[in-house]
């Protein structure tokens, strides 16, 4: 592995639970806003506990660098809005995303939102997310938001529901998006979290 | 389908949980990171801390007991007491909160609502509400009951949830405590206003409160709190008691 773990900090996210997500698995993580460190990184990880607008505005200056490294096949994770502003515009409001994923972010239909709490993971045969749960059973995973990238959206590799199916993991070529929040989903989080890493080391090389 | 919640409530008195949480098999049965980190063990689906020193003393929340208590955890923590400004939100979801419960400030100044939701999405904006009965309803009423405001706690949590609020957390004063069972008709009246999250807490007795709380469809998630930490009932049996009624609850083996 080349480089750190780091943790884009853009001023909104739960960036203390997800450092301790990544400490207990033995990969103590750093967090940073400096483009420099964003360019030395080895994993970049995008959280979000925040509205689009406010995400699309923290990651206004770490834009040309987020995007080169990405290019260049440095291993990214969006989590909940950090997942949506992958995408280049949202219904919550004004703001550019960053377009490395296809697709707008629309708000869910309900009846009740946000969608908040525990929801299982419909999963594709991908091999990050194989090992996951049982073999029959679904694992479930925690949700906060009312707004999501369509289940159609190119690139997704599990699902979930709340008034309509959207996508709950997004793979496209080095960037990987999840709307749920691995840090807060106990178990079977932390399992995605390894499966993540494991495969970020595969494709950094 | 999401699931239905089962949330452990942690008060906190001087850094430590009040209401003592009696496991026979923690040294130090008051201490709010053991409590924490047993619930979870237990399949708690979130957590919540309420300082409830912090309103009475005009401060927020103390972040060192907040910092410890999220970093023990890996499911979410709602963190509420006393909380004043955006600037105390801020600092809570720094040192790990999920979610921030607010109350009396926001009652004051509904704004606070809104501001959270605009920088950390309405999801973190939790309005709790203590409910006191009156002959045709409920008031709300403030600073754990002693206040009571004449508002109408249907009409302040519709007002409320057009500020920003993202999930409500509903204690009835009446019930709470009584083991007599959830006042319904709070949560029903609640549902016809809300189109957020609803966490019932007060009254809990037996699990058929519960099955008829959630088989009505009057809540997302229950809060428990004394009867928990008294040993009279465990997350397990709840559960079991619960998805044997055919009603959702996160199945912890999938973990």
């Amino acid at each position: 592995m080349k480089g750190p773990i780091l943790i884009v900090d853009t001023g909104t996210g739960n960036l203390f639970s997800l450092a301790r997500s990544f400490e207990r698995l033995g990969r103590p993580p750093r967090i940073s806003r400096d483009p420099e460190a964003i360019a030395g990184a080895g994993i970049l990880v995008l959280p979000g506990v925040a509205s689009f607008p406010a995400i699309a505005r923290g990651v206004e200056p770490l834009r040309a660098e987020l995007v080169r490294r990405v290019r260049a096949g440095t291993p990214l994770l969006g989590i909940c809005a950090g997942l949506q502003v992958l995408a280049g515009a949202s219904e919550e409001g004004p703001g550019q995303g960053l377009g490395l994923l296809r697709g707008e972010v629309v708000r869910l239909p309900g009846p009740l939102l946000p969608h908040m709490g525990w929801s299982p993971l419909r999963r594709t045969p991908d091999p990050m997310l194989l090992g996951l749960g049982g073999p029959t059973v679904d694992p479930e995973m925690y949700y906060a938001h009312s707004y999501a990238l369509p289940a159609g959206t190119a690139g997704t590799v599990a699902t979930s529901f709340h008034g309509i199916e959207f996508a709950a993991v997004v793979r496209a070529g080095s960037v990987v998006g999840v709307q749920f929040h691995p840090e807060r989903s106990g178990r079977a989080g932390a399992a995605f979290l390894a499966a993540f890493l494991e495969w970020a080391e595969g494709v950094a090389g | 389908m999401v699931a239905l919640r089962i949330i452990p409530c942690l008060d906190l008195r001087d850094g430590r949980v009040v209401k003592g949480v009696r496991f026979e098999d923690l040294r130090d049965a008051g201490d709010p990171v053991a409590a924490a980190v047993r619930y979870e063990a237990e399949g708690a689906d979130e957590l919540v801390l309420l300082d409830i020193e912090a309103s009475v003393r005009g401060r927020g929340p103390d972040l060192g007991v907040v910092r410890d208590v999220a970093g023990a955890l890996s499911v979410p923590l709602t963190v509420g007491g006393g909380v004043r400004s955006l600037q105390e939100v801020g600092d809570l979801l720094g040192h790990g909160a999920d979610k921030v419960a607010m109350n009396t400030a926001a009652f004051r100044r509904p704004g606070l609502l809104t501001e959270t939701a605009a920088q950390y999405g309405t999801q973190c904006a939790v309005l709790a509400i203590d409910a006191a009965r009156t002959a045709d309803g409920w008031e709300v009423a403030l600073r754990g009951g002693r206040e009571r405001t004449g508002t109408s706690v249907v009409a302040w949590a519709a007002a409320g949830q057009t500020a920003g609020a993202g999930e409500f957390l509903v204690t009835s004063i009446d019930a709470d405590g009584t083991q007599a069972g959830y006042d319904r008709a709070l949560y029903r009246a609640l549902r016809g206003v809300l189109e957020r999250p609803l966490i019932a807490s007060g009254g809990f007795g037996a699990f058929e409160d519960m099955g008829r709380l959630f088989g009505e469809g009057l809540a997302d998630a229950a809060l428990l709190a004394s009867r928990l930490h008294d040993g009279a009932v465990s997350i397990p049996s709840i559960k079991s008691y619960l998805r044997a009624h055919r009603l959702p609850v996160r199945s912890e083996e999938a973990g």
